[in-house]
């Protein structure tokens, strides 16, 4: 099996935003609905003082929540495949809310609108691909929820290029956020495998999942800085 | 002769269609009909408006109050929507919803298995 996670390194994270902004062009999120967001806080006291950069996307639960509540209600837009990535079927969606009302890491969003990433300048990235040329993923529609996705148009190419173990390595198999970070701050690869890269990193450094109170599983792992939220 | 052929002819065929037509109408088909008609789930139906189904089990079912749901997320800043943390009206602080969604016998969203 593979189980796909991504690890995410809070003491190497300036902040700069670069994963936020490779995110937007890949998948072309839109300004109301964003996939990935920073989110910064202060820790300590004065004089000793500290800034927490915690870069939040979706979690990829191992028992998705949004799921859950979706199933629930009978709309079943949201499914795990087998790598563990959490995708929602825009087709199917009702625009219930229900999914973005569960999630504890506030991840889904109701689009709302669906806007120009930099309204009035150049379309960026995806927005250059017609509607019916682009992945399911990026045929944004209004009123439906949508979220990160790990990059799923990447993840089905390694898998129909045969190149699965290429995941996390190669530029074309890797989501884009984990490929832009200029300090190495984020991983991405097979957890399954004990021998992969991510797989050891996490154990070297006791990396941990984000609010493991709700007992959802995320499948995104956090080197916490000291006194950083959990 | 002929008249009185073709009005004969007419007369048949104006006589078997009003009993098809009748077949048609007939109280089983009319319930068959019934039978199939599903209700199509909706953004309508369940949604998280105030006057929808959401509000309905947690605001009239299990009286909750609006406070218990709203505004209490300001700790809670470990969360994607920009537009919800850092304490604006709306937050729905989740530790509340854990009180009853990992209880027996209720919809296991948090932990569901």
């Amino acid at each position: 099996m593979t189980k796909l996670v991504r690890l995410i390194d809070q003491k190497r994270c300036m902040g700069c935003r670069a994963c936020v902004a490779a995110c937007a062009t890949e998948n072309y999120f839109t300004p109301d609905a964003p996939w990935n967001v920073m989110v910064e806080y202060e820790v300590g006291t004065y004089p000793k003082v500290k800034k927490v950069f915690n870069t939040m996307n979706c979690m990829h639960c191992e028992h998705p929540s949004c799921k859950a509540a979706c199933d629930s209600i009978g709309v079943k837009a949201i499914s795990k495949n087998a790598f563990g990535m959490v995708i929602i079927d825009y087709d199917k969606c009702i625009g219930c809310g229900y999914c973005a009302a569960v999630c504890p890491y506030g991840v889904p969003q109701l689009n709302a609108t669906i806007a120009q990433l930099s309204p009035g300048k150049e379309k960026l990235g995806s927005e250059n691909i017609g509607y019916a040329d682009r992945h399911p993923t990026h045929r944004k529609k209004s009123n439906v929820a949508e979220k990160c996705t790990f990059c799923a148009h990447k993840i089905e190419q390694a898998v129909a290029d045969g190149k699965v173990d290429r995941i996390g390595k190669d530029q074309a198999y890797t989501p884009a956020c984990d490929l832009v970070c200029p300090v190495q701050a984020r991983m991405f690869g097979d957890l399954d495998d004990p021998d992969s890269d991510i797989s050891k990193r996490i154990k070297a450094t006791g990396a941990k999942q984000l609010k493991t109170k709700f007992g959802t599983g995320p499948q995104v792992y956090y080197v916490l800085e000291e006194g950083a939220k959990s | 002769m002929k008249k009185l052929l073709i009005l004969t002819l007419l007369g048949f065929s104006l006589a078997a269609g009003s009993a098809l037509a009748a077949d048609a109408t007939s109280p089983k088909a009319t319930t068959s009909a019934k039978a199939v008609k599903v209700v199509k789930v909706t953004a309508k139906t369940i949604t998280m408006a105030e006057k929808g189904r959401y509000h309905a089990v947690h605001q009239n079912k299990e009286k909750l109050d609006c406070s218990d749901c709203h505004g209490g997320g300001a700790e809670d800043i470990l969360f994607l929507r920009t537009g919800e943390f850092q304490g604006n009206e709306g937050p729905v602080d989740r530790k509340e919803c854990l009180d009853c969604h990992q209880a027996p016998k209720k919809p296991t969203w948090y932990g569901a298995k």
